[in-house]
């Protein structure tokens, strides 16, 4: 799977995602499926959903 | 030139006191401590020296409740660590899954760090404070849901864990981690710099006596991209903190029977497993877990008086595939 495909099961799974932090060296910046997710880029290596509130919901480190 | 031989070291099971998973880790904990000296046959557990099998574990409690334990092992120069962990809620901060594992209530978690420094707290971003961190997969589902007796232990070798659970009265399942593939070669492009290639894997969340096929659960050394609570396999790409997935490459049969993988003499076949990465191509061996005739799960093979290992044996009642940690 993608890094875009794998962001997206996640943010499937937790439909109150309001925001992504995603690590820039996994090259995402948008999330097609989820338009509504704002993106953001981090220097973290793990990325990290947030509710609208800011609230971490789920973090989760790529593969591949 | 092949790596050093892993021998493979049992430790007596223990048995959960409850259907939680404080209480699950504690059993584990029981298995583990480092007050254990001695493995399931009375052999010696050593922690440091030539030959040494014994990882020092440590327990991590919130409270005075049971959340994770970690280990160090013997040897080795890149400091590598496992935490196996698990709790009730979801803590704060969330710990960091593997893609496509999520957080799960009372499972237990498994994660592999490299080049770990002090230890912070399991759900950290880096529980390790500096180095790399896998994230977690999981072994099994919720221990609140199993079948009881839930029995644990760990089999240990010099560069390895193997963390099995028996549950009930019919099944058993594997995760593990370290330095289980040897590459077969030095050029590093293709190891670490010790030579070795480093990882996590766990069957997933059911037992399957046909694990050597294909499938999304209870299958061993391949990985299942969509489910998160699946057989998954990792690695870390040589040099840099990405974990790619790994699948087993198809030069051994599933479903053997007992005559096929067993000689004229009465002996069983030892047949190595190969393994290849999503994003680096050709892996190498999976050290000293061989592909051997079929068992039951539990059973140490013994030539004569010469132990040559457990059998990892996804059923207690029905003989399926089966892989020989070797002794």
């Amino acid at each position: 799977m993608t890094y875009t495909e794998q962001i997206e099961q996640y943010v499937a799974a937790y439909p109150e995602t309001a925001q992504a932090r995603l690590p820039e060296t996994c090259g995402v910046t948008t999330l097609p499926a989820f338009p509504n997710v704002i993106v953001h880029v981090w220097t973290e290596e793990f990325c990290e959903l947030e509710d609208a509130n800011g609230a971490d919901i789920a973090r989760f480190r790529l593969v591949g | 030139m092949s790596l050093v031989k892993l021998t493979h070291r049992k430790l007596v099971a223990q048995t959960a006191a409850g259907a939680t998973i404080p209480q699950a880790l504690d059993a584990l904990w029981a298995c583990v401590d480092p007050n254990v000296t001695t493995y399931e046959d009375g052999s010696t557990r050593s922690f440091s020296g030539a030959g040494a099998t014994g990882w020092t574990w440590t327990r991590v409690q919130v409270l005075g409740v049971t959340e994770a334990l970690y280990c160090t092992p013997p040897g080795g120069s890149l400091a590598q660590r496992v935490i196996i962990a698990g709790r009730a809620t979801a803590p704060t901060p969330s710990p960091v899954m593997i893609a496509p594992e999520v957080f799960t209530a009372s499972g237990f978690l498994i994660g592999h760090a490299l080049e770990a420094g002090t230890f912070t707290t399991w759900n950290a971003a880096s529980p390790f404070t500096s180095g790399r961190w896998s994230g977690y997969t999981r072994l099994g589902n919720a221990v609140t849901g199993l079948a009881t007796p839930l029995r644990l232990t760990i089999i240990e070798s010099q560069e390895t864990i193997v963390f099995q659970m028996l549950v009930g009265s019919a099944t058993a399942m594997w995760a593990g981690g370290g330095a289980y593939v040897d590459p077969e070669t030095t050029s590093a492009a293709a190891c670490e710099t010790d030579g070795r290639r480093y990882g996590l894997w766990t069957v997933g969340n059911t037992a399957n006596t046909g694990m050597m096929s294909t499938g999304l659960t209870g299958y061993i050394f391949i990985h299942t991209a969509t489910q998160g609570p699946y057989t998954h396999t990792y690695l870390w790409r040589p040099g840099i903190a990405t974990l790619e997935t790994v699948a087993r490459n198809w030069v051994v049969n599933a479903g053997a029977t007992p005559s096929q993988y067993t000689n004229a003499a009465g002996e069983y076949a030892d047949v190595p497993l190969w393994v290849t990465g999503s994003s680096t191509g050709w892996a190498g061996r999976v050290r000293e877990l061989n592909l051997t005739r079929s068992m039951l799960s539990d059973q140490k093979i013994v030539d004569g008086a010469t132990m040559r290992g457990y059998a990892l044996a996804p059923s207690t009642s029905t003989a399926g595939d089966t892989l020989l940690a070797k002794y």
